[in-house]
């Protein structure tokens, strides 16, 4: 009788499936969430398969609910996810606001779709970037990732767990549609690295603070309800005891370090896969599904020699600051695929400044760039 | 006449389960509010049935009543207005082991939390929900809510408001929940056992506690300003269930029943959850 | 000589958490408060024991009492000598 948490084996998997499967492999609880296309069906494996993995699936009234449940459900010590797509985050706004103050570990699956408002439901895009960083109110900061394929539809959901457990912050996976709905080759190993809950070291008892961080780290260590910690949980400004605070010191230390726990390790999240970078004087970027054509094209103009390399970005957030003006500091232009109207070209563009010229090639949703509408876009800017 | 100014004074029951350090002294609530008798009540009810009140988590949301569980000294968890519920139901699910208590205000259970409260109840989620009704929005002034009478003066209903209220307890029935109580600050007694039973129910139970708010509610309706005149309207509005029951439509005029409505048993979400969790689990062949 | 033991209540208030509400006063079934004619350090008119010996350690006073400032205690033989 094998783990049913690890179906480990070569499998032809879909998206959304293989989604589902890296969250039991990671040692999720518990999954609330609401039906939206197209993310519907990472909530009906989670509701078939968790319960085999003596997990919890309870479907929210809505996408409020669903993530007030995931929330509540990790202070009593689970681990726990949601999935929606663009529209369902906008609902989620508050709720991730919560989890950022209170630096709850949970992973929110964001299967983007084309938008804006109700939009096309089973079509693709890229549009909610900004939204899953900037679309609560304040100043927090949350951890996201962008699949490819279904092999890291499993991956990296694995790896959202842990940086969630790790960062104490909500992360995203930003999956799309197309990546919703591909079937493509899964290997589930036999093993898989899983990042615990880290517990304090001192017993349990009055006078323990909440929010006190040890020295030399960033996050608090986080014990459950029940465990005699009496804990203080709010979304309030507070002290480190939890005490709600008004004064200015306590915001500007606060809020330092929810940003900076994630923003100032920005180096230490730089996921990308980069190809032909070393001698390229144009450099294409591209994310998520749309990254593949950008592969397929490089390759093929630097077949018929043309100077050009890749960069598919795999963490956006934290964006990678660093990473792109290293690589981009010897190339005259860059072009980003992206399906919406400009969000990461903005981010290259802000890092590399005014001396690099950054060309969007911009499909806002619906289909994707071909490889041939990249190769055409790269031979008209060399 | 003997002074009670002593040089040693004795703590109030309530001050063993108090955390200090939150606003207030001891607590932000005004003079002759029902809230800080509420809490005691909450506490006292924990107190005698002698649960560790390491296992007993409060869960608040916004408001005047939202910061009661900020000063319950063991667990608890602060979270965003209306949607006490649905984060208590997630704690429950996680530990079952857990007494889960949320002490909502009118707006907060029926305004922005609607839906989280009728869920709840349909899903009979093994958690407890104390409803502090003072018809008002306090915190932020005096705004009249969805349990505030047809009528009334508020800060946002100069000319008199033209909604009528929602009756908590029959929304809640309706909703599924399994047990369902009214009592208010005039009755102090009931008012603990009501909240006794909630917490020992397996199921969700409801509890409204009809709440003074001199500040605002009661002086801008001419009900009192202050707490001993609410609750002598109180006491005349507020009327025994079993008499309520026995009066004509004549009479019932003006006035609303309290007692405990519904005592029952449904299918329990959490338990059930877990059980098929335990199911699957076994029956899992790979 | 008759042995010492504990007879009646004794009542206390907390001023620097009294409000002056006069809740305790208005419904301690046995009338055993009465609101002080003067004010207090605190700057309100704090209840005072008019007929201890009334009191029945129900505790209402207690349960009325929204800054948790009265407190109801049996009255220890230091304070009284006398039998029952």
């Amino acid at each position: 009788m094998g783990n049913p948490r690890l179906l480990t084996g070569i499998h032809l998997m879909q998206g959304q499936q293989a989604c589902a499967e890296g969250a039991l492999a990671a040692g999720c609880n518990l999954f609330a969430g609401y039906p939206i296309s197209p993310a519907t069906e990472i909530a009906e494996a989670m509701a078939r398969r968790l319960p085999q993995a003596g997990g919890i699936y309870l479907q929210g009234a809505d996408e409020l609910d669903s993530l007030t449940i995931v929330i509540g459900s990790v202070w009593g010590g689970y681990k726990s996810m949601t999935a929606t797509s663009g529209n369902g985050i906008c609902l989620m706004q508050e709720n991730i606001g919560y989890a950022a103050m209170t630096e709850t570990p949970c992973v929110i699956v964001d299967m983007m779709r084309a938008g804006p408002g109700t939009g096309i439901a089973t079509k693709s895009a890229q549009g909610d970037i900004y939204q899953v960083r900037y679309g609560s109110n304040g100043d927090y900061s949350i951890i996201a990732l962008a699949p490819e394929s279904p092999q890291e539809m499993f991956d990296l959901t694995v790896e959202a767990f842990n940086l969630s457990e790790q960062y104490r912050v909500p992360a995203f996976i930003l999956g799309d549609e197309i990546l919703s709905n591909l079937r493509e080759r899964v290997v589930i190993p036999s093993e898989v690295k899983v990042t615990p809950r880290r517990k304090p070291t001192e017993k349990p008892g009055e006078g323990y603070k909440t929010w006190a961080v040890p020295e030399g780290q960033w996050v608090p260590p986080m014990p459950a309800f029940g465990e005699g910690y009496h804990m203080a949980v709010s979304s309030f400004a507070r002290t480190a005891d939890g005490a709600p605070s008004q004064a200015y010191d306590v915001q500007k230390e606060m809020v330092g370090r929810l940003w900076n726990k994630v923003e100032a390790n920005a180096d230490k999240l730089t996921r990308v896969e980069d190809g032909f970078v070393e001698d390229a004087e144009v450099l294409v970027v591209g994310f998520g599904s749309v990254a593949r054509s950008v592969k397929a094209a490089v390759r093929q103009a630097r077949a018929n020699g043309l100077k050009v390399g890749f960069s598919r970005l795999i963490g956006i957030w934290p964006f990678p600051d660093q990473y792109v003006a290293r690589v981009g500091k010897n190339v005259k232009k860059v072009v980003v695929a992206e399906m919406n109207m400009g969000r990461v070209s903005r981010e290259v563009q802000r890092c590399l400044g005014r001396d690099t010229e950054v060309i969007l090639s911009s499909k806002p949703g619906v289909a994707m760039h071909t490889p041939v509408e990249i190769l055409d876009q790269i031979r008209k800017v060399m | 006449m003997i002074k009670t100014e002593e040089a040693e004074v004795l703590e109030h029951p309530a001050i063993k389960y108090f955390r200090f350090g939150a606003p207030g002294n001891p607590h932000i609530w005004c003079e002759g509010c029902g809230i800080g008798q509420i809490w005691y009540y909450t506490a006292i009810a924990i107190d005698e049935l002698g649960l560790d009140p390491n296992s007993v988590v409060w869960v608040g949301g916004s408001g005047c009543t939202g910061r009661m569980c900020t000063y319950w000294k063991y667990d608890y968890m602060h979270t965003l207005h209306g949607r006490p519920l649905g984060f208590a139901t997630g704690i429950k699910l996680a530990n079952p082991d857990l007494n889960v208590i949320c002490h909502m205000g009118d707006g907060e259970t029926s305004a922005i939390g609607g839906n989280h409260l009728i869920q709840t109840a349909r899903r009979n989620a093994n958690v407890t929900a104390i409803c502090v009704n003072n018809y008002t929005y306090g915190m932020t002034g005096g705004q009249y809510s969805p349990t505030t009478p047809i009528g009334s003066l508020s800060a946002t209903s100069r000319y008199g408001l033209v909604e009528d209220g929602f009756d908590l307890c029959e929304l809640v029935t309706a909703a599924g929940a399994t047990y369902v109580a009214r009592s208010t600050t005039t009755n102090p007694r009931p008012s603990i056992n009501f909240i006794k039973k909630a917490i020992q129910k397996k199921g969700f139970s409801f509890v409204e506690i009809i709440s003074q708010c001199p500040t605002f509610y009661g002086r801008s309706n001419k009900l009192g300003d202050n707490s001993i005149e609410m609750m002598d309207w109180m006491k005349k509005t507020y009327v025994r269930k079993e008499q309520f029951d026995k009066m004509s439509a004549e009479e019932r005029q003006g006035k609303k029943p309290w007692g405990e409505f519904v005592d029952t048993e449904r299918p329990e979400v959490v338990s059930a959850l877990h059980q098929l969790a335990k199911t699957q689990r076994e029956a899992y062949r790979g | 000589m008759a042995p010492k033991v504990k007879t009646g209540y004794r009542i206390t208030v907390n001023h620097n958490y009294c409000t002056g509400c006069g809740n305790c006063v208005e419904y301690c079934p046995m009338h055993v408060l009465e609101k002080d004619s003067k004010l207090n350090k605190r700057g309100v008119y704090a209840p005072v024991t008019v007929a201890l010996d009334k009191c029945t350690g129900c505790k209402l006073c207690e349960m009325y009492c929204g800054n948790f400032s009265i407190a109801v205690g049996a009255k220890s033989n230091a304070d009284e000598e006398g039998t029952v």
